[in-house]
C-alpha cells in the first residue's frame, strides 16, 4: 500500500513516496531514506507527494525528521507536489514555516 | 437514520488502515464529501495510533471502535485498556509527546480537534483511554 523511490542525481536526491503514510509504514520509509541519505550525503533533499492518498501527522514527523537530518548536515529540503489529501495536515503542522514548497 | 458498528482489533500498526478505512466506509453512507472523509480518516488515524503507541507501548492489547451514525452527526468511540493519560490537559497541548525520540510529531490531539467538531477524551491511569470524535456531515442526506 506504500511504497518509496529514491533518485540521486549528483548532491540531489529526490524522494517519491506514494500509497498511504501513518505509524506503520513511516517507519520503513524512514529506515530506507536515511539509509541513502547517509551512504549518498546529498546536498538537497527533495520529497515528492505527487502519489501520497493519505497522510497523517506520522508524515508531519517523518518530513520533520529528515529536515533535522539534512540541517544538522548543513543540506536542504523541499516539498513537492503537495496533493489536496495532504495540503491540510501539512498547513496545520507549520512545516510551511521552514521548507520550501514547490509544485512541479 | 440511525446506525451503528463496533470493532476489536489487534493494537498492532498494522491494522491503522484498516481501522481508518472501515470507520470511512460506514460513514460514506451519509455521502460526505472527499474532505469530510479524509478528515476523519485523519482523526481516526491519530486516536488509534494513540492508543497503540502510548496507551499500550506497542505492547499487545485490544482496541474497541463504536462508530454512531444518528442523523447527520457522526460519534466515533475509540477506547484502549492500556496504561491511560495521568494529565489529558497537557497531553492535548500542541506537540507534547510521551515519545520524545520517537519522530512523533506530538500532534495528534491538535488534528483530532482541527479536523472534527468536537474531541472528548476520558482517561484513568492504569486503566485506559477512550476518545470520542464527533463530526457533522454538510451532505446531501435527505433523511431516509
Amino acid at each position: 500500500m506504500s511504497n518509496i523511490n529514491i533518485v540521486c542525481d549528483g548532491d540531489r536526491m529526490t524522494v517519491r513516496l506514494s500509497g498511504e503514510v501513518d505509524q506503520h509504514t513511516a517507519k520503513a520509509m524512514r529506515g530506507e531514506i536515511d539509509r541513502r541519505i547517509r551512504t549518498q550525503t546529498p546536498r538537497s533533499l527533495k520529497l515528492d507527494l505527487k502519489d501520497v492518498s493519505f497522510m497523517d501527522s506520522a508524515g508531519i514527523g517523518l518530513i520533520l525528521g529528515r529536515y533535522k537530518l539534512m540541517s544538522e548536515a548543513g543540506g536542504r529540503v523541499e516539498l513537492c507536489n503537495v496533493p489536496e489529501s495532504c495540503g491540510r495536515i501539512i498547513g496545520m503542522s507549520g512545516i510551511t514555516h521552514i521548507l520550501d514548497i514547490k509544485e512541479y | 437514520m440511525t446506525n451503528y458498528f463496533k470493532l476489536k482489533f489487534a493494537a498492532r500498526s498494522c491494522n491503522e488502515s484498516f481501522a481508518r478505512c472501515a470507520v470511512a466506509s460506514f460513514v460514506a453512507a451519509l455521502d460526505p464529501t472527499v474532505s469530510e472523509l479524509a478528515d476523519i480518516k485523519t482523526a481516526v488515524s491519530e486516536a488509534v495510533t494513540n492508543a497503540i503507541v502510548h496507551g499500550y507501548a506497542e505492547k499487545s492489547g485490544d482496541v474497541c471502535i463504536h462508530t454512531q451514525i444518528v442523523g447527520d452527526v457522526v460519534r466515533i468511540s475509540i477506547r484502549d485498556n492500556g496504561c491511560g493519560i495521568e494529565d489529558v490537559k497537557r497531553a492535548m497541548e500542541p506537540t507534547y509527546t510521551t515519545v520524545p525520540h520517537g519522530e512523533r510529531a506530538g500532534l495528534g490531539f491538535s488534528v483530532m480537534q482541527a479536523f472534527m467538531d468536537k474531541v472528548s477524551v476520558r482517561s484513568s491511569a492504569g486503566k485506559g483511554t477512550t476518545v470520542v470524535l464527533t463530526k457533522k456531515i454538510e451532505t446531501k442526506y435527505d433523511g431516509q
